[in-house]
């Protein structure tokens, strides 16, 4: 086994990557992050710490709604033949949205008087 | 810091992370969302940030520190099961929609923790 078959562990250096967060503005706001954080116990007061969390829960739920984007389209897809005039339009279901989870190993249930 | 005030931020604080899961759904492409499905998305991004918050804390006691450092996060973020390469290239996507201007959020002053050692 050569080293080039391991993963990848670090590409720029962390200190680096760190730098470059400082004016990197993610779509969850750090007031929101800090609150979450402070809640678990931890106390943070580098604004680049609270851009990499929110960058990373950032990036697990586009992963998730990603998946669930795909099956919405593969969805409409197969019903367009029956339903032509229906309306093109990407709805997150809870539909599509378990089977993306269940991916991830969460497995939601509707409760059952729901309909 | 009275009761009332306490809940209005915590209300806001909540409004703030739907509005979050919002702008990162519209930005993927979706154009509505059942209500039930987002608040399952809210509810599971509020227990994701609560978990990194209790893996960092762990690990920065572990080495001793009271604040956790970026690679107390880094680490986390690992034991999360996260590649932290992928994470940077998720950084560089070339579109990307800023949900608040956060100049003009101020960020709460933390609570002071108690200095061990």
């Amino acid at each position: 086994i050569s080293l080039d078959d391991l993963p990848r562990v670090t590409g720029t250096p962390l200190s680096q990557f760190a730098a470059e967060l400082e004016d990197f503005k993610p779509t969850i706001p750090d007031a929101v992050t800090n609150f979450y954080l402070n809640r678990a116990g931890v106390s943070i007061n580098d604004p680049r710490i609270l851009r990499l969390v929110s960058l990373a829960s950032q990036k697990f739920i586009t992963d998730v709604c990603n998946d669930a984007l795909q099956n919405c389209k593969v969805r409409i897809g197969s019903s367009s033949s029956k339903h032509k005039t229906k309306e093109k339009r990407f709805t997150l279901t809870l539909e599509d949205l378990s089977p993306a989870l269940s991916e991830n190993g969460i497995t939601i249930k509707k409760p059952p008087y729901y309909t | 810091m009275s009761s009332t005030e306490k809940d209005d931020y915590d209300v806001a604080i909540q409004k703030a992370l739907k509005a979050s899961i919002g702008a990162i759904l519209q930005m993927i492409g979706f154009e509505a969302a059942n209500p039930i499905a987002l608040s399952t998305l809210t509810e599971m991004l509020r227990s994701y940030l609560t978990e990194i918050g209790k893996q960092a804390k762990m690990i920065c006691e572990a080495a001793n520190r009271t604040e956790p450092i970026i690679s107390d996060i880094s680490l986390a973020l690992i034991e999360m099961g996260n590649d932290i390469t992928k994470i940077e290239d998720f950084s560089k996507r070339p579109m990307r929609l800023v949900n608040f201007d956060q100049a003009t959020s101020t960020t709460k002053p933390p609570m002071k923790t108690l200095r061990v050692g």
